[in-house]
């Protein structure tokens, strides 16, 4: 999505108009008109097309990915719904299972703070979408080797490559922010802070905002809420903003 | 019977065409067990057969919405997607068993150079793709419902003014700035490539 082309609202509005008549209207010819008036024309109707065929795409992806979390419960309630049938009838069976729930129970009672903590883990973690692979200088090339790793979900490669550049490159932000990353995706929480925890790193770059969601991310996997508040409402996004509201 | 043909089409077809959130999230519901067990079975985990599906469904989304795939029923909607699914499995299993045989064999991975860029230059467009949904995905509840009513579900500027209780000029001008945001932060997210290696 090129963000440097100017298109005015009326011009937008305008090859809009033109591109959802599809030729097919009586008043074509007055629209073929009006977009005449507009200068680079062909140029602003491609970018105009490209631009809503992206928008179109992105919410089909965000719609699967509801379509999935509808799926994930489905799934769950049909599990749920099977156990009655296996287990008709028995005394037996039902004093085992009233059994197994007190402990399951007496086990959920210790760890509720920590499942609540994994549960929110879980539900806001997801791994930075990584960047474009394109090759350059010799360091980037070795960035890049990595991140094709890390792109395929083998953050182990990723974080081995990318180490050996983080010896000589111990305070660059992209580096740092990527193995933070890495790591926390692996699950490892105290490591992933070893690299997003000094936010000092992040503050002149673009990973400003995204290093304190992750950063407050293993914190909270750490139980640490009221760091990771902090660190959001020190940094804050749409995204930090939402995550800040649900530990409020 | 629901997939009686009617004038040449058929319901989930219409479905894909227009949109239709609901038969839509039921098919990918009714669908997604198999891919799953597929990729379960074949060395993948459960995560690899969410991405997996998930991107195959888009595809098949994409190419019945613009009719560049024109099923005759249901069944050939499954057994598409299915391929798909498959394919692009077992082309991510490749991938990773190519990768561990070129850093052993350092001739092999001279010649293997070219092919690799090759590639990146057809992710290029998923990648932007990523951004653009990633940038969608932070933009304001207000601007995401405005552009799903207008894009996806494809509704009047005059239905959507009245729905959200404005005039039709205000909602167009809403629209336009919403777009110009989207813009901007797929632009900022994109444009983090260049700063490897700035300090």
């Amino acid at each position: 999505m090129n963000s440097q082309i100017e298109i005015t609202p009326l011009e937008w509005d305008t090859i809009e108009t033109y591109l959802d008549q599809n030729g097919a209207s009586d008043n074509a010819t007055l629209w073929n008109e009006k977009l005449t008036q507009i200068p680079d024309v062909e140029e602003k109707i491609e970018h105009i097309k490209k631009v809503r065929e992206e928008i179109e795409d992105s919410i089909r992806q965000s719609k699967i990915k509801e379509f999935h979390s509808h799926q994930s419960v489905t799934e769950k309630s049909s599990n749920i719904k099977t156990l009655p049938t296996h287990n008709s009838n028995s005394k037996i069976i039902w004093y085992s299972i009233a059994a197994v729930m007190a402990a399951v129970l007496g086990i959920f009672w210790m760890m509720q703070s920590n499942s609540t903590s994994e549960q929110i883990f879980a539900k806001h973690f997801k791994p930075d979408i990584g960047l474009p692979l394109k090759m350059g200088a010799t360091n980037s090339a070795d960035f890049y080797e990595g991140m094709v790793d890390y792109k395929q979900g083998n953050y182990e490669n990723a974080i081995e490559q990318w180490q050996v550049l983080w010896q000589t490159n111990q305070e660059n932000d992209t580096l740092n922010y990527f193995l933070g990353v890495a790591h926390l995706a692996q699950g490892n929480s105290a490591k992933s802070l070893e690299y997003l925890e000094n936010q000092d790193r992040f503050q002149q770059g673009i990973f400003k905002e995204d290093a304190a969601y992750y950063a407050a991310l293993a914190k909270i996997k750490e139980e640490k809420f009221e760091e990771a508040k902090k660190l959001l409402s020190k940094n804050p996004s749409d995204r930090n903003t939402k995550l800040l509201q649900e530990l409020e | 019977m629901e997939d009686t043909l009617t004038q040449g089409k058929f319901k989930l077809l219409d479905a894909f065409k227009n949109n239709e959130e609901i038969p839509i999230r039921e098919f990918y519901i009714t669908e997604y067990p198999k891919t799953k067990y597929y990729i379960l079975k074949n060395g993948g985990t459960i995560f690899n057969a969410e991405d997996v599906f998930q991107e195959a469904y888009f595809v098949c989304w994409k190419k019945l919405s613009t009719g560049s795939f024109s099923p005759k029923n249901k069944a050939e909607v499954e057994a598409y997607l299915f391929t798909i699914a498959k394919n692009k499995w077992i082309d991510q299993t490749r991938a990773v068993a190519k990768r561990k045989t070129t850093s052993i064999d350092e001739k092999l991975y001279q010649l293997e150079a070219d092919e690799t860029t090759l590639n990146y230059d057809t992710n290029e467009k998923e990648q932007q793709l990523s951004i653009t949904l990633t940038a969608f995905e932070n933009l304001g509840q207000a601007c995401k419902e405005l552009l799903t009513l207008f894009y996806f579900n494809k509704m009047s500027f005059r239905t959507i003014a009245d729905s959200l209780d404005m005039e039709e000029a205000s909602a167009k001008n809403k629209k336009y700035r919403c777009i110009q945001k989207l813009k901007e932060l797929a632009f900022e997210k994109s444009s983090r490539w260049s700063v490897v290696g700035k300090k």
